[in-house]
């Protein structure tokens, strides 16, 4: 692999913050599949994207998550020692509300493995999990419950977290209904 | 109708998010063919053609079957036998010919004309 220059490039001018109101999400042990990462790369651009999807176990499906827009952040922290670099990508997020079905997920997924696939502000996907490790529940640092006052935001807030040694973009798809055996 | 042409493999048909066309609901029938053939054309492993759509969007005709050519010892019909399991009776047994099953009892006869004798006679 050869590097190629890095201009400024925004089509359309784009470069907006923070990350869509839908979030995508499965348990990780229902993934028949994940995609590949490069192993030799023609360059720096091929270097930065998964190819293929990710493709669940027969009966199985991703499901999405609504969030409150300017609660989500996808974010790429760099960790490790000198010649052990590596990442941990970070996804939080915020849903209203405390209703069951909130609840509910947030009771099963604290202590299970699971994966996200995060859409920036520009429709870019980012895969959080691979065959080797999952993303997982790390706390709600914004907290979660009713809040104090009556102008509080109700609802329940959560942090994801994934280690990885390199960040790449997934253009794959992402199917919401069940995988079939054929 | 997009559905005559191609067909949804490997999942239930439904909602499916595809980087730059947003979420296409495949159990929709109401789905542009031209959005459809482009999502096809582009790999999406979702999608397989049917044989209508072959003929129809990419011009491709099915194959037309040809017939076989009788070889000798080859069965081609329910009730004929192959020569080479044939009883021998008495004919000259030719190549590239096969009888039909005679179930009669009454002892045949060398007749001759080459003609393959009909049972039903």
């Amino acid at each position: 692999m050869d590097f190629t220059d890095i201009s400024k490039n925004l089509p359309n001018g784009e470069n907006m913050g923070g990350i869509a109101q839908k979030v995508y999400f499965g348990f990780w042990n229902d993934v028949q599949s994940w995609p590949v990462k490069p192993s030799t790369p023609a360059d720096i651009e091929e270097n930065g994207v998964l190819t293929g999807s990710v493709e669940m176990k027969a009966g199985k499906r991703m499901f999405e998550m609504y969030i409150t827009d300017d609660t989500g952040e996808f974010n790429v922290e760099s960790v490790g020692e000198v010649d052990g670099k590596s990442y941990v990508l970070h996804l939080n997020l915020f849903h209203p509300g405390m209703q069951k079905k909130i609840l509910g997920f947030m009771n099963a997924a604290k202590n299970d493995n699971l994966f996200f696939i995060v859409t920036d502000a520009e429709g870019q996907m980012y895969l959080m999990g691979d065959e080797m490790r999952p993303a997982v529940y790390q706390g709600a640092p914004d907290g979660g419950g009713t809040g104090r006052e009556t102008a509080a935001r109700k609802g329940m807030s959560a942090e994801f977290t994934y280690k990885t040694g390199n960040v790449y973009v997934y253009e794959g798809t992402v199917p919401l209904t069940e995988a079939t055996s054929a | 109708m997009w559905q005559k042409y191609f067909k949804v493999v490997k999942i239930v048909p439904g909602p499916v998010v595809i980087p730059g066309h947003g979420t296409v609901d495949f159990s929709r029938k109401d789905l542009p063919l031209e959005l459809i053939k482009e999502l096809y054309e582009n790999d999406l492993p979702y999608l397989d053609i049917t044989p209508q759509g072959k003929e129809v969007i990419y011009n491709i005709k099915p194959p037309v079957p040809t017939p076989e050519k009788k070889q000798p010892g080859v069965v081609s019909t329910p009730g004929e036998v192959p020569l080479k399991d044939k009883p021998d009776y008495g004919i000259l047994q030719e190549k590239g010919k096969t009888f039909s099953k005679d179930t009669s009892p009454v002892k045949r006869k060398r007749r001759k004309s080459n003609k393959i004798p009909d049972n039903n006679e």
